[in-house]
């Protein structure tokens, strides 16, 4: 249920993007150097946040590793040492 | 193996087997494609961008054979060398994007101190440097880097192919043609006993009228339409554009009527306007006539080549869409220093300045063709760039950075009118003053801006009368001059050449006038606001 309606929101936002991408036209071929730079700035975003979704229990073990030294207190697996 | 499957496991129990399947891959090592798309999103992003600019997916095919397969090199020397694919592929995919954006940051930072190329050359130096660095120092720990860059780099690439997948213009390609909607004009011109003279039409982009390039730029060019006049040219000397830009204007020539009449709603799209450039009336008209069509475009995408003519003459140079495209990259910046490479003119300057050369001698070439033929032949001067000063000679980017933009544009046209004259009297010699040639700008000079007609200010009339007038000459040998008249207008052009000719019967639509107010979908009717006062 939950993962349908991430999906939904998923399409809703691609076509929202691409209602408000739309190209106008001009005179002659447009480098578009805004629509260029906030795709760049839009595709980091968007592999920071799945590279947050990806990894959040490694970087949340290792936040709670900072804070206590103990092992087991987040009920996280470990990895043995190598 | 063993810590890959335990660490799976504990994500199954989490019930998130997607995570668990992207976590396994990546545990194995991702695929190295990011570099390859990275290669890829630039000229598909600027393709996508321009969806309505009558640009073919073949525009994009050479640059993106270029791209991808210098990455490919790069990736391949570079994994000889240091044995490390991850690593190279970090520094290519952050030198790829350095490269494609060098041009968009000297742009934006056109007049401040850091947009100076010995400084900006230098800070994309730093950066490429320090991606090797940080690619040499984490060279061991980039699995997810490599993720994370393929993810990226395959969103900015779908941001941009679905797009291009699901365009659709307001016309389907082919269709903005007008069919049979000639079909009574073509009988009665294939009845009629006539000769069937060349007919050239020449399109010089953006040259306005004489009054204009006076007033505004201080150039004489009256010395070349009384040239003109002595030569047997009727000068309609009241002349005005229908439309106060390019597609518009051309459509209404080439299709013989208002781009309203021949696509209703559509009109209003710049891509359905553009579309109806090629495969146009005039020459449909001519070719069922017996005529061959001879082609002969300027480098903006809508006259650069059309797939209908029976001869096209393609001029040496980068297409528009690889001329802006080069221009975003850091080619213009090293350019300075290396001319060419493997024969390939990198100054786009110089490319204009050796096209427009060889347009013209293009042009007098074509003449020698056997049978009857129609030629179009759009002239890119004396539009920007501006390449040539007042006798011809190349004008580099150095040399084009002193004086005002109005200077350089009117030594262009000024050159362009004393080109035109030598030009068209070899062409009539060469014609044996047999052929008709029709002399047509489409529009106003292009440093004009079109004002928009909501737009009350006191300097409307006249700002409109520089955006609308245009030079509108015809040689027609053999007729009677009579039913020519000042006023006429593009549309009318080849309806007038076909019935004094060919006894077709298109008559003579009312010349109409038409400009955009705010809404620039919105077409008004001007006819009374830019006529001589």
């Amino acid at each position: 249920m939950k993962a349908s309606r991430t999906r939904i929101v998923w399409v809703a936002v691609f076509f929202v993007y691409f209602f408000i991408t739309m190209p106008a036209a001009h005179a002659y071929v447009d480098p578009g150097t805004g629509s260029y730079v906030f795709q760049v700035l839009l595709g980091v975003l968007l592999g920071a946040v799945v590279a947050v979704k990806l990894w959040w229990r490694k970087m949340w073990a290792f936040v709670s590793r900072k804070r206590s030294p103990k092992e087991g207190e987040t009920g996280e697996p470990s990895r043995p040492a190598r | 193996m063993t810590d890959v499957l335990n660490h799976t496991e504990s994500v199954g129990r989490g019930g998130d087997r997607t995570l668990a399947t992207w976590r396994q891959r990546i545990s194995k090592g991702p695929p190295l494609i990011h570099p390859f798309l990275m290669a890829s999103f630039p000229i598909v992003f600027l393709f996508a961008r321009n969806l309505r600019e009558a640009i073919t997916p073949s525009d994009m095919v050479t640059p993106l054979e270029l791209s991808i397969g210098a990455t490919a090199i790069f990736m391949t020397a570079g994994w000889a060398i240091f044995r490390n694919a991850k690593a190279v592929g970090l520094v290519v995919s952050v030198w790829l994007l350095l490269f494609f954006s060098y041009g968009r940051a000297s742009a934006g930072l056109q007049g401040t101190l850091l947009g100076r190329d010995l400084y900006l050359l230098i800070a994309w130096g730093i950066l490429a440097f320090a991606a090797v660095i940080v690619a040499f120092l984490f060279r061991s720990r980039l699995r997810a880097t490599t993720s994370a860059l393929n993810l990226i780099t395959v969103v900015l690439v779908a941001m941009n192919v679905i797009p291009i997948v699901f365009y659709r213009s307001a016309v389907p390609r082919g269709s903005a043609s007008s069919g049979g909607l000639f079909a009574g004009q073509l009988e009665a011109a294939k009845s009629s006993k006539h000769r069937l003279p060349d007919i050239y039409y020449i399109v010089p982009e953006d040259y306005g009228e004489a009054r204009t390039l006076r007033d505004l730029y201080g150039i004489d060019t009256q010395p070349f339409n009384r040239w003109l006049i002595t030569q047997g040219f009727y000068v309609a000397t009241d002349s005005k554009t229908n439309y106060p830009n390019t597609s518009l204007s051309l459509s209404s020539s080439l299709n013989l009527q208002y781009p309203s009449s021949l696509l209703g709603e559509a009109a209003k799209d710049g891509d359905a306007v553009k579309r109806t450039l090629r495969g146009f009336a005039a020459s449909r008209f001519l070719k069922a006539l017996g005529y061959r069509y001879v082609h002969m475009g300027m480098w903006w995408a809508a006259t650069t080549t059309d797939p209908t003519a029976d001869v096209e003459v393609k001029g040496e140079g980068l297409s528009e869409f690889s001329s802006i495209l080069y221009d975003t990259t850091i080619l213009p910046a090293l350019s300075t220093k290396v001319k060419s490479v493997g024969g390939v003119q990198l100054d786009v300057r110089r490319v204009r300045y050796e096209h427009t050369l060889q347009q013209f001698d293009n042009l007098l070439q074509v003449s020698k063709l056997r049978g009857p033929k129609f030629v179009f032949v759009h002239l890119g001067v004396p539009h920007a760039h501006y390449v040539f000063d007042r006798k011809g000679r190349f004008v580099g980017k150095t040399q084009a950075a002193v004086g005002t933009r109005e200077k350089r544009f009117g030594d262009q046209a000024l050159w362009t009118s004393s080109k035109l004259q030598e030009v068209l009297g070899r062409l009539l010699d060469a014609t044996g003053r047999k052929a008709v040639i029709i002399l047509q700008t489409d529009e106003g000079p292009e440093p004009v801006k079109y004002p928009g007609v909501s737009n009350r200010g006191p300097n409307l009339h006249r700002t409109l009368l520089d955006k609308y007038r245009i030079l509108n000459a015809y040689y027609l040998p053999d007729v009677s001059h009579a039913k020519l008249y000042p006023s006429i207008t593009p549309v009318n052009s080849f309806r007038l050449v076909f019935d004094l000719y060919f006894h077709a019967g298109f008559g003579l639509l009312p010349d109409e006038i038409w400009g955009k107010e705010e809404d620039p979908t919105r077409f008004v009717n001007i006819t009374d606001l830019v006529q001589d006062r």
